[in-house]
């Protein structure tokens, strides 16, 4: 239950349990209650995580609960859109890791919770397209289109791997839509804790302001994106997987939608109107939604990853940008040298 | 106001009273969810909607309509908490109905036919956009749908299920995509893998056809890609190429193409193992091949459907048991069975009083069959029967006073 605290069993636990607001906010019984809710926004702010949890007995279960409900009303107070969504997002990261990992019987019960009722078929699954649509329309890339499922019925069949992916952007969505009520009590309780995450807060907007990759390197780009670029500017027929996939790319690295235009824009036969519809889709809409990259393995399956190189080779290489991150970089050593923020 | 009165027309005067006589002695269709709807009306004498108009209950609308005898009158597909509020934010949006609209002006070859043969072509095409894609594909039931003739050109269906109210803008276009097979990608339906050969060094692609029984457009670009190779297997072989060449292939490629499937035998080794490469190991040829199949899947299997309409969740549409004032014919709701004889100039025909009327024509010509049967005009006065009157004078063919009158 403190896994996932966002059912509706956990909203009867805290009510029944008569832990009112006014309780959470200045019983000294509950500091450590308060202290673990601030510190699952900042890790959430910092490196999408959500601090320290033990969660072996249930007296830390009820903690943890109690914190989540915590971190949520300093959200709500502070009320600013990015950690909001930060938040949510990092709650629906750690719900798919949970339901891959250990708690996979989780999936079918969270599903449920928020309406999507998918019917277990052979290793498969199959929901309304309807609710399918709701959270899948989220996402940008063509494989998650209507066009591309294979609806029968008024249902489409996913594998376990993308139910997955539509529980976390429901989990995300939900926390995202909805925030407990702002209130003074809450505001004037919880000031301490408040004024920390909000100096973080600036902190790390003007972090991510400064850019995470620095000045875009073309030498850097991986064979793949290379080699996209190339066919696109040789008028070559680009297939839409390769054409999302540049797309996001350059957006990952820094470009503004106007720079992507432009890089297309050299080229011949060039469809000024449907492109820059497509670099807006992709690039353009401020949502709680990170439109990411596809990963190596996505890329090879649409038979786009080309000419892969040596660093290409490497075990650890799973994604573009991880090789746009090496290159040029000292070889690490050590596998446990990630960069923060990205999963391995 | 006065003024305003003198300028309308005489002919839109009598159609107005004759719109409101009949609604004093027609009910109107029930909607479901009547009291969270808006209603909007435009008038004979005005050029614009008068919106965000609410009614408690039935009796209140049709004391309205005979009340003010509308020219057109819509309701709206949303649900609202408060219907006659004049923004949307006072509005509270509830859901909406999922709406599919098509007309002529949007139905490929449809274009410059005449109104009956053009109304044919819609339905042809409603048809096929309610069973192959609303009920096969989406699932929905008779009960969950209505079809309703428009009044004028065209056809709407109306989804009432529960399951899509809340879909917003953009999960409505994609099922518009779906339907349309907007950007349809045989490199997304057709997954291939990367098999790494390595000894050749060389990464070899597999590409894996769907079955004719996959759902979606799996199912329907196979279907397309076997109704492709049928069709150039059954013509002779200069004119298979014609065809080839006809649809964008390279003049050697369709050689080569042709050659590969129908001499070398690899049409049936494609449909039996449903692997591409068994054509060729041209990548360039299987390029070519994939273009052909795409193209000819959108030809022959997309629906049609108008987007912003499917897309506007705040959209009015035409009220059904209401009248057309372009045309005087009926919004009829229509069953499935229903719809495929139905014939809006013989079934649509409003229930007007049965006399003659006295018109004028500039010209001698051959009324729509209105009500089954076509109205010989000659120029000058003419004494037509008042239902195919009220059509003509509505699609501006005749007038009531002569030429020169006034009025």
């Amino acid at each position: 239950m403190a896994l996932f605290p966002y059912t509706a069993e956990v909203r009867a636990f805290v009510n029944s349990n008569s832990y009112d607001i006014d309780t959470i906010l200045t019983n000294p019984l509950l500091e450590r209650v308060r202290e673990k809710g601030k510190e699952r926004v900042i890790s959430s702010l910092r490196e999408m995580k959500l601090g320290e949890q033990g969660l072996y007995n249930e007296e830390e279960c009820r903690v943890e609960i109690l914190a989540y409900v915590v971190s949520r009303m300093i959200a709500s107070v502070i009320g600013d859109r990015f950690l909001i969504n930060r938040l949510a997002v990092t709650e629906g990261k750690i719900a798919s890791q949970r339901l891959t990992g250990d708690f996979g019987y989780m999936l079918l019960p969270l599903a449920d919770e928020f309406g999507i009722s998918p019917r277990p078929e052979g290793t498969d699954y199959s929901l309304d397209f309807a609710s399918f649509l709701r959270y899948s329309s989220k996402m940008r890339s063509p494989e998650w289109k209507l066009l591309y499922q294979r609806v029968q019925g008024g249902r489409v069949v996913v594998d376990r791997h993308r139910l997955i992916r539509l529980v976390e952007q429901a989990v995300t969505d939900h926390l995202s839509e909805r925030l407990p009520p702002y209130t003074d009590a809450i505001k004037n309780a919880l000031e301490r804790e408040i004024g920390e995450v909000v100096r973080i807060l600036e902190d790390i907007k003007k972090e991510f302001q400064r850019d995470a990759f620095g000045e875009i390197s073309p030498e850097k780009y991986p064979p793949c994106m290379r080699e996209i670029l190339r066919q696109i500017q040789n008028s070559e027929n680009v297939p839409q997987m390769g054409r999302f996939a540049i797309v996001t790319f350059l957006h990952a690295i820094g470009m503004t939608a106007e720079q992507i235009f432009d890089t297309f824009s050299s080229v011949p036969d060039f469809r000024a109107d449907r492109t820059r519809y497509q670099i807006e889709h992709i690039t353009g809409k401020i949502s709680s939604t990170e439109y990411s990259v596809p990963e190596c393995s996505t890329m090879k399956s649409y038979g786009i990853c080309f000419k892969p190189d040596a660093l290409c080779a490497r075990d650890w290489m799973k994604h573009p940008l991880t090789y746009y991150r090496q290159k040029g970089k000292k070889p690490i050593t050590s596998s446990r040298r990630q960069q923060p923020g990205k999963q391995r | 106001m006065a003024a305003a009165q003198q300028s309308v027309p005489q002919e839109l005067l009598f159609a107005a009273r004759q719109f409101a006589s009949y609604y004093g002695s027609h009910p109107v269709a029930e909607v479901p969810g009547f009291s969270s709807r808006e209603f909007g009306f435009m008038f004979f004498d005005r050029g614009y909607v008068h919106r965000h108009v609410g009614f408690n209950d039935r009796a209140d609308l049709q004391k309205y309509l005979a009340g003010k005898a509308p020219s057109h009158a819509y309701y709206s597909t949303a649900y609202y908490e408060m219907p006659a509020a004049h923004t949307m934010a006072e509005k509270g949006w509830l859901g909406a109905d999922l709406i599919f609209d098509l007309d002529a002006d949007h139905v490929k070859g449809s274009e410059g036919l005449p109104y009956e043969k053009m109304l044919a072509r819609v339905k042809e095409e409603m048809i096929r956009l309610y069973d192959d894609f609303v009920c096969s594909d989406l699932g929905f039931s008779e009960k969950e749908t209505e079809i309703v003739f428009s009044g004028g050109r065209g056809y709407h269906i109306h989804v009432y299920a529960d399951s899509v109210r809340k879909l917003g803008s953009h999960e409505r276009r994609e099922i518009v995509d779906y339907i349309t097979a907007t950007e349809l990608d045989l490199g997304i339906l057709f997954s291939s893998t990367v098999v790494d050969e390595a000894r050749s060094g060389r990464p070899l692609k597999m590409t894996k056809l769907p079955e004719i029984s996959e759902g979606g457009w799996y199912g329907r670009a196979r279907r397309a890609m076997d109704s492709l190779l049928l069709e150039l297997q059954s013509v002779p072989k200069e004119e298979a190429l014609a065809m080839l060449v006809s649809s964008g292939v390279k003049k050697q490629q369709a050689a080569r193409l042709y050659s590969a499937l129908f001499e070398e035998g690899r049409k049936d080794r494609i449909q039996t193992e449903s692997v591409l490469e068994v054509l060729t190991d041209r990548e360039e040829d299987i390029r070519a091949f994939t273009a052909l199949v795409q193209k000819r899947t959108v030809l022959t299997m997309a629906g049609q459907t108008d987007e912003p309409v499917t897309s506007d969740t705040h959209r009015l549409i035409r009220l059904p048991g209401s009248l057309h004032g372009k045309s005087s014919l009926k919004v009829v709701t229509l069953k499935r069975d229903e719809l495929t004889d139905f014939e809006p100039l013989r079934d649509a025909v409003a229930d007007f009083p049965d006399h003659p009327v006295t018109v004028y024509s500039e010209k001698a010509f051959l009324s729509e069959p209105v009500g089954g049967e076509s109205v010989p005009v000659k120029e000058g006065a003419n004494e037509i029967p008042l239902r195919t009157a009220i059509f003509l004078i509505l699609r501006r063919k005749v007038r009531l006073q002569p030429p020169g009158g006034t009025g």
